[in-house]
């Protein structure tokens, strides 16, 4: 039997969910997980999505990559680079170069002791390098989302793999041209330059004019749900206009969402936000089929020692051209330390620049009927798989090693976790119904309480005397001496219970128009606690000035 | 914001709950005010409505001084404040109030649980008005129900 396409994305998604479950019991990042499964039900797994549906599937990949690249970019606010846009260039430069570099030489000499071929090996070597240069910004962002990462070394990580795929595009076109002079192709220098021009400048002005477009439309759009499908429309069109004028989908979806971001950041930033959870399933797709697409084939043991060099060697250039790049550009030492360690990360762009290498070096033969173009192909197909498996959990042990971890969290967050017994006030005095309105103001003076619950002889509480409904007795003096507390007393609505969820008990106390209630139990009827929207709101704020680590 | 004491003793008296009368102790009168004010039809259950007052009592007479008595209770089964009057043909030694005079001026108010700023407003109307000394004097002085309830109207 067939499996229709929506039967296998429901297997997808659904597979993908329940790795990263697994996943994240092991406290290993979920993306690792949706690739896990995508290996199981893909090529080199059980075959649910074989060389049938990848094709099929692949307008949903760049769907995907549309809505990644515009997330990417609506992270990249012109204020953080006003203060760090040097820091990091210098940084973007020296991972993709230290990566171009050591890359590039180790794989060439390897190819060159197979083949004894000088071209097709500095050839293969320019290809290798340029390819390794490239960061994952889709894997590496996930992380840093999953884990509500927030600080310098997560906009750091954020900018550079946003800004590394241009370089790479920039190295792959360079390495191609300067590959097929070598090994005699009809490879065109000036001609690829300016294809790259015309695909990273055109991506740049079809990205921003779609920002400017979008924040023009959302102006005028009168509801959230009319943004969204604004949105998801601008993207969709995005992905197909790239791909029809041959542009860089990622790189276009970026300029859109930096664009909208900076020319309207109030508008943008809830849209932002919602975009995110609308694409939650479309991220765990793009990830299973990036582990399906995998292929783990029999290959030539000396393919294997490409293989290692390439991850070994990627790693170490990633690693200390960071190092290097943020040194010279003054980098704080945070970034100099931390930063490499999160650039690991290998995906789209790179797998989609072997396939273009597989067809553009696919005549020139290394060994034993094996082409330069398949090399590539089989090479980065494994070292993706293992530096994808790499990559994020090393993404997690920087920013847990930085403390950023946890830090992106709104009040809403923290509101959403806490129950109303998380918040009120417990240690209550009370107030005696047969006391005199004299004693109850008394009270009032000498305790830090705003309510008070009125209780009878057992302790049961009957109401609750609040300091606003106290104003009203202020100009009545004349009545203290013989009104009591039970006579004023407001009866309470037992409306919120203890362990209600705050954020549906501030919403209650918000359409009630109050202040603060009294809540008791509900067997014996004694005063529990005293829930004030006041305070709620300021330990909800002390909660997340500590989580952000302000 | 709250109402005027004049408006607030106009919705709550009627001239039908104003009574001259001869009870000999506190309970007898305040039964007999318990009474009038359950057949007005404002009170639901009237049974709650006594359970109420005499609870409130229990807990601290409301013999305020200078011969006046203001029993009162908020209860749900009341559907607006209301108010009744009685003048004691004999002071009643036994009201217990807080400066042990007897009382002779009475005056009943319920209201409902939800009514605390208009019911505490009207009690304190009550009360600034029964300390001017003219004010009590002509009460006592009344002859019939109706002049009892023009002085306590034109009072404000």
């Amino acid at each position: 039997m067939e499996l229709g396409i929506l039967l296998i994305l429901g297997i997808g998604v659904f597979g993908g969910i329940l790795g990263a479950w697994l996943f994240q019991k092991l406290h290993i990042p979920q993306v690792i997980g949706y690739i896990a499964i995508g290996l199981i039900i893909g090529r080199s797994g059980l075959g649910i999505i074989g060389d049938v549906q990848i094709p099929t599937l692949r307008p949903f990949s760049f769907l995907a990559l549309a809505f990644i690249g515009f997330l990417v970019g609506g992270e990249l606010e012109g204020k953080i680079f006003k203060q760090y846009g040097r820091q990091f260039m210098g940084i973007m430069l020296g991972e993709g170069l230290g990566a171009f570099a050591i890359v590039g030489l180790g794989t060439g000499f390897i190819l060159w002791l197979v083949t004894g071929s000088l071209p097709a090996s500095i050839a293969g070597g320019l290809v290798f390098g340029a390819i390794s240069s490239a960061t994952d910004p889709a894997s590496t962002v996930d992380v840093l989302w999953e884990y509500r990462s927030k600080g310098l070394l997560t906009t750091g990580l954020i900018s550079v793999v946003a800004l590394d795929d241009a370089l790479a595009l920039t190295l792959y076109a360079l390495g191609t041209s300067l590959a097929g002079v070598l090994v005699g192709g009809e490879v065109n220098l000036m001609e690829l330059l300016k294809t790259l021009g015309i695909e990273l400048v055109g991506s740049g002005v079809l990205g921003a004019g779609c920002g400017l477009g979008l924040s023009w439309l959302l102006k005028h759009s009168k509801s959230a749900d009319r943004s969204l499908t604004l949105l998801v429309g601008c993207l969709l069109l995005i992905a197909g206009v790239s791909l029809a004028f041959q542009l860089d989908v990622i790189l276009c979806a970026m300029a859109a969402g930096a664009t909208l971001i900076n020319h309207a950041p109030h508008r943008s930033k809830p849209l932002l936000e919602t975009l995110r959870a609308f694409a939650s399933p479309i991220y765990v797709m793009f990830f299973v089929m990036v582990g399906a697409r995998l292929q783990l084939a029999a290959q030539p043991s000396w393919l294997w020692g490409i293989v290692a060099f390439y991850v070994v060697g990627r790693t170490i250039g990633k690693y200390a051209g960071t190092w290097i790049g943020a040194k010279l550009s003054k980098s704080p030492p945070l970034l100099q330390r931390y930063l490499g360690m999160g650039l690991f990360a290998q995906g789209g762009v790179a797998v989609g620049l072997s396939m273009m290498a597989g067809q553009h070096l696919s005549g020139v033969e290394v060994i034993g009927g094996l082409d330069l173009g398949s090399v590539v192909v089989s090479a980065v197909t494994a070292t993706t798989l293992l530096v994808q498996l790499i990559g994020p959990a090393c993404v997690k042990w920087a920013i847990t090693k930085t403390g950023e971890i946890g830090r992106n969290v709104t009040e809403e967050d923290i509101i959403a976790t806490l129950s109303v017994s998380d918040v009120m006030q417990t240690e209550l005095t009370t107030i005696k119904e047969g006391e005199l309105l004299n004693q109850v103001f008394d009270k009032f003076a000498h305790h830090d309480q705003l309510s008070f619950p009125v209780v009878d002889q057992q302790g049961a509480c009957l109401g609750v005397i609040s300091i606003d409904s106290l104003k009203s007795l202020f100009v009545e003096q004349d009545i203290w001496g013989w009104m009591l507390a039970g006579d004023v007393m407001v009866p309470i609505k037992d409306i919120i219970k203890a362990s209600s969820s705050l954020a549906d008990a501030m919403e209650l106390m918000i359409q009630m128009d109050t202040e603060e209630t009294i809540l008791r139990d509900e067997t014996s009827g004694l005063p529990i606690g005293l829930f004030d929207l006041r305070s709620a709101k300021r330990s909800v704020s002390k909660r997340l000035v500590q989580q952000q680590g302000v | 914001m709250a109402e005027s004491g004049t408006l607030l003793l106009d919705g709550a008296l009627s001239p039908q709950r104003v009574f001259l009368t001869e009870a000999s102790t506190k309970n007898e009168l305040l039964d007999l005010l318990i009474r009038e004010m359950g057949l007005c039809g404002e009170v639901d259950d009237p049974q709650a409505f006594e359970t109420a007052i005499f609870t409130r009592e229990e807990l601290m007479s409301t013999g305020i001084g200078l011969g006046i008595g203001v029993p009162h209770a908020r209860i749900s089964s009341v559907r607006r404040i209301i108010m009744a009057v009685a003048v004691n043909k004999v002071a009643l030694e036994d009201y217990e109030s807080i400066d042990n005079l007897p009382v002779q001026i009475v005056f009943m108010v319920a209201g409902r649980p939800d009514q605390q700023s208009s019911y505490v407003r009207l009690l304190a109307v009550l009360s600034h008005l029964v300390k001017q000394e003219s004010n009590r004097k002509a009460l006592l002085g009344a002859d019939s129900t109706e002049q009892l309830y023009h002085i306590i109207r034109n009072a404000l």
